[in-house]
């Protein structure tokens, strides 16, 4: 190998040239906010606006295109290469509530109801319908109340604009469940939107990008690539006057806000440090785009800001080794498809219902065994047999028939199996902490195999609930494990998510660990979508919006697009609050 | 771990006695591994095919669906990097799946299923050229059809071009990569020739 050209691939390379990863650059972004010109710093700078909007995903497209609605005059930075964010990669579904679609079907929305189980959703341990607020603090209530009220406003208004066309998210297999289910909820009002193609089919997050991006054109707004925020530039007031960023490569850029700054900048989840801190446990992978690091976290604290659900993610399972090996983990696993299939941690024993959302299923990665200290569920095996490895073939991450994949384990046996698995964990313990099987991991398997048999030919799960909800139900019968056509095995009749394991093998395992779509922790905002400093107050000029704040709607996930509803209703307010705000004096 | 890179893979092998290497065969943006499994059951010299599967699924909601249904068909497929505005690959995505590929020629001479020639269509063309750039002494031949050479700033434009290892670029726009059977034969013909120890 001549010694000039070795070969190889660095994909940390890679990601420094992509505008993330960048450690040198993470420090100085770290560094205070700069002194302003009433301290002495000459503020000189590169270009001059209204108002900066800071990312280009949902949120910031959002609020760029409503701050120019309001008169103002806009420019984006977007740290990345790519225009979009993570909802570029995203499904593009948007959970609002009170669309005037609901309306035109006959479906009267009603608000208090709505509101009360949203809030309980949210915080089910302040949840009290008889009290006020239904028992939740003002700040908590405001923001819940502001997205019902102005959620649909905000995509209804993007319609008028021409900037984002909506169509019910339904059309594809009829309406879906939500993922909380409110008590006495006798019937499914599906409240999610998908962006409608021009002709006329749904799109995905990279046709709602598409749209978004049009509209910033038609609009004549500036996005400047490849630019990523390192710090905001206050005057003597204290006011947000401007944002300093570093070009990839280049050198630093000032452009000045006259009226506000809005940052949609996205969570943390590719921040190392930020993770280690502030996540409840290990997160191996993220589907976010590899620059989301969390840049608002460090800009905000430099200003005071109060930070606020810094714990939280929108949480998804990723498979293990493939969250090892991509600096944007491809895929979740928004259900394990099968359903002569079950999730066991080390010991051998099923620990959650394995067809409940992502969202709550991957808390149960986060379980702490006290006694044996450690992290008990850190990764679990979702184990099936041949038929739900024919019957399911292709279902993510089941692969297709006629393909391998390395991440399948195999054994004719159940004690073949567990050698497998086991010896696969051995092979990345240096990454994982060392897990390994426990050693009664291969008698216990057989026995929980047992019990599942027994409780899935009653179709009862009495362990944790299996296929008792319409969640569970729906999702896994109409989109995650609907049969393959010419399958020789019939599907299970008393509970379609259950059905005994064949007592012959081949069996298989999938090591799922814990990821994220993103974290949704970051500074706290008001109503306003203005970003608080520690006393409750609002930093004047600045606003957030998407993953880079605290989650409007708390740690929870409503319904699919329980991301990117909150996204576009707080990025409206965002921008339009930004542009409304009155110019500021530099001195 | 047993495998070094955990892609999902259709592989084929050579059933004759004069087998002559490995094609490492990687689809277009859209598509997914059976893709080149026609062109390469096309050409008369005897390979053993691996053609892998980009990770990242266009349709990140129904990567599931089988692509049969018409209702999911035109979202189907997979790709193996983002692109820019100009059209450039996204560096990360495509620093990624460079290193899957770097991975799985490492796989097959680790096994002593060498050489191993690259052949990429559309956007696998772009990762092919991007692997005879970074990866020139692991292969014996690219072949290349319908696509760019990467063009990322600061990656690309610091490596030496790959001259001394055999790359045929094949543009004919083709909307089946069958098309391209005589031309990709002829080029691998003329390197089998030229091949002696499994090392170009």
């Amino acid at each position: 190998m001549p010694p000039e050209r070795a070969s190889g691939v660095s994909r940390r390379d890679f990601l420094g040239l992509a505008g993330a990863a960048g450690a040198a650059l993470a420090t100085s972004a770290c560094a205070s906010v700069t002194a302003a010109s009433g301290s002495g710093e000459a503020l000189v700078f590169d270009f001059e606006t209204d108002v900066v909007v800071v990312g280009s995903g949902a949120a910031g497209a959002v609020a760029a295109l409503y701050a120019h609605e309001r008169g103002a005059q806009v420019l984006v930075l977007e740290k990345g290469p790519v225009f979009g964010g993570t909802t570029a990669k995203s499904g593009g579904v948007y959970w609002i509530p009170n669309h005037p679609i609901e309306r035109e079907r006959g479906l009267k929305e009603p608000r208090e109801a709505t509101l009360a189980a949203m809030s309980r959703a949210s915080y089910p341990l302040l949840f009290n319908a008889s009290k006020p607020r239904f028992g939740l603090p003002q700040h908590e209530y405001d923001l819940i109340e502001t997205f019902y009220d102005r959620g649909a406003d905000a995509v209804v208004g993007l319609e008028k604009m021409g900037a984002l066309v909506s169509m019910p998210a339904d059309v594809l297999v009829g309406p879906m469940p939500d993922y909380f289910e409110p008590p006495n909820a006798t019937k499914i009002v599906d409240r999610r939107y998908w962006p409608r193609k021009p002709d006329g089919s749904f799109g995905l997050g990279d046709e709602m990008v598409r749209q978004l991006k049009a509209g910033l054109e038609n609009r004549k707004v500036p996005v400047l690539m490849g630019h990523r925020a390192q710090r905001l530039l206050r005057n003597a007031k204290s006011e947000i006057v401007g944002v300093e960023a570093q070009k990839l490569g280049g050198q630093a850029v000032r452009i000045r806000a006259r009226r506000g700054v809005v940052f949609a900048s996205g969570g943390y989840t590719h921040n190392a440090d930020l993770v280690l801190n502030f996540q409840p446990g290990p997160v191996f992978g993220g589907c976010a785009v590899p620059t989301n690091e969390g840049d608002f976290v460090a800009i905000s604290e430099s200003l005071g800001a109060k930070l606020g659900h810094m714990q939280s993610a929108w949480r998804a399972q990723v498979v293990l080794e493939q969250a090892l090996q991509f600096s944007s983990t491809p895929d979740d696993v928004f259900m394990p498809p099968g359903d002569s299939m079950i999730l066991v941690n080390r010991l051998g024993v099923r620990v959650v219902d394995e067809k409940t959302n992502y969202n709550e299923r991957t808390r149960v990665h986060y379980v702490w065994d006290p006694v044996r200290h450690e992290w008990i569920n850190l990764l679990l095996f979702m184990v099936y047999d041949q038929r739900t490895a024919e019957l399911f073939a292709g279902r993510f991450p089941l692969p297709p028939a006629g393909t391998s994949v390395p991440y399948v384990l195999r054994g004719n046996t159940l004690a073949e199996l567990a050698k497998a698995i086991d010896a696969r964990l051995e092979a990345l313990a240096d990454r994982t902490g060392g897990a390994r099987l426990a050693e009664d991991f291969a008698k216990t398997l057989p026995k929980t195999i047992a019990r599942w048999n027994q409780l899935s030919a009653r179709g009862v799960d009495e362990d944790f609930q299996r296929g008792a909800g319409v969640y569970d139900r729906d999702w896994h019968a109409r989109i995650w494990s609907f049969a393959n056509p010419g399958t020789r095995h019939a599907l299970a009749e008393k509970n379609v998510t259950m059905h005994p394991f064949s007592g012959r093998g081949p069996y298989y395992a999938i090591m799922l660990a814990a990821g994220t779509l993103d974290t949704n922790g970051g500074p706290v905002i008001n109503r306003h979508a203005q970003v608080l400093d520690a006393a409750g107050q609002p930093i004047p000029g600045l606003y957030g919006a998407g993953n880079c704040i605290a989650s409007p709607t708390g740690p929870y996930y409503f319904a699919g697009g329980g991301t990117l509803g909150p996204a576009v209703a707080f990025g409206c307010i965002a921008g339009e609050g930004a542009a409304g705000e009155p110019p500021k004096e530099l001195a | 771990m047993n495998a070094r890179s955990q892609l999902l893979r259709r592989e084929l092998r050579a059933t004759g006695r004069e087998r002559c290497g490995t094609l490492l065969a990687l689809h277009s943006d859209g598509a997914d591994s059976s893709e080149l499994l026609p062109l390469c059951a096309a050409l008369e010299a005897e390979f053993d095919v691996l053609a892998p599967q980009a990770s990242r699924s266009r349709n990140p909601f129904l990567s599931s669906a089988p692509p049969d249904d018409p209702r999911w068909r035109a979202y189907a497929g997979f790709s193996w990097f983002r692109r820019d505005d100009a059209g450039r690959p996204e560096p990360a995505s495509f620093g990624d799946s460079l290193w899957q590929v770097q991975q799985l020629v490492l796989e097959l001479l680790e096994r002593g299923d060498g050489p191993v020639f690259l052949l990429g269509y559309r956007e696998g063309a772009t990762l092919a050229l991007g692997a005879a750039l970074a990866l020139p002494e692991l292969l014996d031949g690219v072949v290349a059809i319908d696509g760019d050479a990467p063009e990322i700033p600061g990656w690309s434009d610091r490596l030496a071009s790959a001259a001394d290892l055999p790359v045929a670029a094949i543009r004919a726009d083709y909307t089946d990569p069958r098309g391209a059977a005589d031309a990709v034969a002829k080029f691998l013909d003329a390197r089998l020739g030229g091949v002696s120890d499994g090392r170009g």
